[in-house]
């Protein structure tokens, strides 16, 4: 007859059955993390994909700059526009009050990264404005 | 009662000595480790010439040489080689461990256990063990015999103080006694791979889980673009988020200066807006009126400098 130490085999077992249970613990445990840092890392890239459409976009931002002064009220009032590496120079003239208030209201309400912005206004019907904007 | 007597020199042995004999009633007086020597009525011990040198190849074939005159059990062997001859031993672990314990000695007291015939030193014809029983030297092999056939034999006693250090540790499997069936031992193992099994699967799915984990988190990274490293994103977001809260702070201040309650016949003539401050020129009536509009302006921004040439009031506000 066969005979075996069961010690030998309870050891065996409660061996395996630890490094298992431990195993199978950490994993899950490593799971748990993963999950709260992927919960965690789609938040930050819905966050980071909004601020940069909103303010680091080059095409968005020259798309969004040119839908203000195509404005058919604006339009006609671009005096000068000009492109220069990041940087997008406008200048704006005889603007009315009305006008000025449309120009302010979609660019102080739009995402538009405003570098320098200069408004001079030699009476209520002869509003320019300079301005620098990143692109 | 025959109550042996415990050797404890600590300066030259370890632990106290215990001679112990399936006749001896033991009374320990003490709770510390100790060594044991068995007398004969432990063991089975024969002297051989066997054609091997090494004590290594006589224990191949010590199991073979007892086998014929040893009742039915389990033996474990142990063997010497003394003086040309090989000493081969044979004892019953669970019978001596069981024996020990019914005498009262805990095997988690014992440190040692040796044979007497291993670390016996002496040439006498024969010892005393006590009353009933006592030991007798035929040709270097001690063997128990009944006291009546002893006569002057070397009390025990006296044996014990020649002895300093025990020389021959006897291996004694504790657990020896604990033997499983065939069936009980399949059935240990069935509920062994049956775990096995369980867990395995759950190890599985874990993994599998991790891995989809993994996968999600890298396809996150690759749909929003991001950076490899915590630090980059950490560092990228901090950036975007500086940039809105300026861009947001620069509208709110050019809001608040182009919303100045003015009154009839003023009007703001120019405001600029450079890094970190913004300029404001407005023409009032009365210069009176600058006092009023700077406690206005005050009151939401921090005013860099302001100043009234003639009626036209400059303000600089940082940003």
């Amino acid at each position: 007859m066969t005979k075996i130490n069961p010690l030998y085999i309870l050891m065996l077992l409660a061996l395996t059955f630890v490094l298992i249970v431990y195993s199978n613990s950490k994993l899950e445990k490593q799971i748990v993390e993963m999950q709260a840092m992927n919960s965690e890392l789609e938040k930050s890239g819905k966050q980071i994909k909004n601020l940069k459409r909103n303010w680091d976009s080059k095409e968005q931002m020259s798309a969004k700059i040119n839908t203000i002064l195509s404005d058919p009220q604006l339009t006609k009032k671009v005096l000068d526009k000009n492109i220069k590496g990041d940087t997008y120079k406008i200048a704006l003239g005889g603007l009315n009050d009305k006008e000025t208030d449309l120009l302010m209201d979609k660019l102080l309400n739009g995402f538009i990264t405003i570098n320098l912005l200069s408004i001079k206004a030699e009476n209520d019907a002869n509003v320019s404005v300079v301005m620098e904007l990143e692109l | 009662m025959n109550l042996h007597r415990l050797t404890k020199d600590f300066l030259h042995k370890k632990h106290p000595l215990l001679f112990v004999d399936k006749t001896s009633k033991i009374t320990l007086l003490i709770e510390e480790p100790i060594d044991i020597i068995l007398s004969p009525s432990f063991y089975w011990v024969r002297k051989e010439e066997l054609p091997v040198k090494s004590v290594y190849a006589a224990k191949k074939l010590v199991a073979s040489i007892f086998e014929p005159i040893l009742p039915e059990g389990n033996y474990s062997y142990h063997v010497v080689k003394r003086d040309g001859f090989f000493e081969l031993f044979a004892y019953d672990d669970v019978f001596i461990v069981s024996t020990l314990e019914a005498k009262g000695i805990k095997t988690s007291q014992i440190n040692a256990i040796y044979f007497i015939q291993n670390e016996i030193n002496t040439h006498e014809k024969s010892v005393s063990i006590n009353e009933s029983v006592g030991m007798l030297n035929t040709n270097g092999v001690w063997s128990i015999l009944p006291a009546q056939y002893l006569h002057d034999g070397v009390p025990i006693e006296t044996i014990m103080e020649t002895i300093e250090h025990p020389k021959e540790k006897i291996s004694i499997d504790i657990f020896k006694n604990f033997v499983l069936e065939e069936s009980q031992l399949y059935k240990i193992i069935a509920s062994f791979v049956a775990l096995m099994i369980i867990y395995g699967v759950e190890h599985w799915s874990l993994k599998r889980e991790f891995s989809t984990a993994s996968i999600t988190q890298y396809k996150i990274m690759d749909d929003y673009n991001l950076p490899k490293t915590s630090m980059q994103l950490e560092g990228l977001k901090r950036d975007l988020l500086a940039e809105e809260k300026a861009q947001t702070l620069l509208r709110q201040e050019i809001k608040q200066m182009l919303s100045l309650p003015l009154l009839e016949g003023e009007r703001w003539n120019e405001l600029s807006v450079k890094k970190n401050v913004i300029a404001l020129s407005i023409e009032l009536k009365d210069p009176k009126r600058a006092e009023e509009l700077k406690k206005i302006i005050a009151q939401k921004s921090q005013i860099n400098s302001i100043k009234v040439v003639d009626t036209i009031m400059h303000v600089e506000v940082k940003l």
